[in-house]
């Protein structure tokens, strides 16, 4: 077995094949959680009551994290298809998705904690 | 000084797996990695097999994993190696022996695309076929290829599905379906458009990163998938 020596833009494809799976995970575990509605309104209600809590949300903050890096490492990879003559900023295309992932997640980290943070009597 | 050389080495007639064997190599910053193969080879173990022809950098026989990186061992320097310098056979391919590797795949997958020109028609001056500087521009980075297999043994698709034609096979079929004078550019695509073909490209970026050309290898890539899609009905 060899060992290859790592690059960022291998990271950046194997972040998206994992940010990918994580989010095709969750939307099956969405499905059904929702689906419980058609059992009537309390068992609707009891899984929403198990699903608030601090480690869900700490889940849903890494998520959202999936969310954004998927997004955007997907509009450079689309961006590359369609104008194959940006194919030679992929260094700093890499970069920035990995900077603008950090960036994003900054306020929307914030805003998602804050519900379950001490600041905010809990 | 001295250079802390390790070598994967494996004989089929005496080993069941390859194993590190470490060389103490005299060199010079200003030496390439191949200087020091061959003062292994030389004066200590005559037994090491690997390629090597021109030892310039334009064979291309003497692509290594050196450092955990494909390179050419007759183009990197021990300055820029440093003083421990580990070298393997290219990955994802079947080792004869040493660092010699069976590249007949490799070989077989460059002859599917058509590797050469197509146009029977006679030239209108009866002599040569003329094009513009422009249209040569089209497909000049593509045509550096030294075919030395750096880029396709070190793409991660390759490794996975050994059919994936490759990043060298098809930055040759591109020299080709861009190049004005060619006739079988429809063959060529048709080729790339294979399972095994150009889809296979996850845009890793490690050919780009191996060639010792520096050829944007992606871009060819991307150019080829660029002209299936523009001419599928």
């Amino acid at each position: 077995m060899f060992r290859y020596r790592i690059s960022w833009s291998q990271l950046a494809w194997l972040g998206h094949r994992l940010s990918g799976i994580g989010v095709l995970v969750y939307l099956f575990m969405h499905i059904v959680e929702n689906a419980t509605l058609a059992f009537g309104p309390s068992v609707y209600d009891t899984t929403q009551t198990f699903f608030r809590n601090l480690p869900v949300r700490l889940g849903e903050i890494v998520l959202m994290a999936a969310l954004v890096y998927h997004s955007l490492n997907g509009l450079r990879v689309v961006a590359m298809d369609f104008w194959p003559a940006t194919t030679r900023w992929y260094r700093p295309m890499t970069y920035a998705v990995i900077v603008g992932t950090i960036v994003a997640m900054i306020p929307l980290g914030l805003i998602m904690i804050t519900p379950y943070a001490p600041w905010n009597g809990r | 000084m001295d250079v802390q050389l390790r070598i994967l080495r494996f004989d089929p007639e005496r080993d069941d797996l390859a194993h590190w064997e470490e060389y103490a190599v005299p060199a010079e910053p200003s030496d390439r990695v191949l200087d020091l193969l061959h003062h292994v080879k030389w004066y200590q173990d005559g037994t090491l097999t690997f390629r090597r022809s021109c030892a310039h950098g334009v064979c291309g026989s003497d692509a290594m994993l050196i450092n955990g990186r494909n390179r050419l061992a007759c183009e990197y320097l021990v300055k820029d190696a440093g003083r421990a310098i580990s070298v393997e056979p290219v990955p994802g391919s079947q080792v004869i022996k040493d660092l010699l590797v069976d590249l007949e795949g490799f070989w077989d997958k460059y002859r599917s695309v058509m590797p050469y020109l197509v146009n029977d028609e006679v030239p209108e001056d009866g002599k040569e076929r003329r094009q513009s500087p422009d249209e040569r521009e089209r497909f000049d980075d593509t045509s550096k290829c030294i075919l030395c297999g750096a880029c396709t043994t070190a793409c991660p698709s390759f490794w996975a599905n050994p059919d994936y034609v490759g990043p060298a096979a098809i930055v040759n079929a591109h020299r080709f379906i861009f190049d004005s004078r060619d006739h079988a550019t429809e063959e060529r695509l048709e080729i790339m458009a294979d399972a095994d073909g150009v889809w296979r490209c996850r845009t890793i970026f490690n050919c780009v990163e191996a060639c010792p050309r520096g050829i944007n290898i992606t871009r060819a890539i991307m150019e080829v998938t660029r002209q299936i899609e523009i001419r599928r009905p």
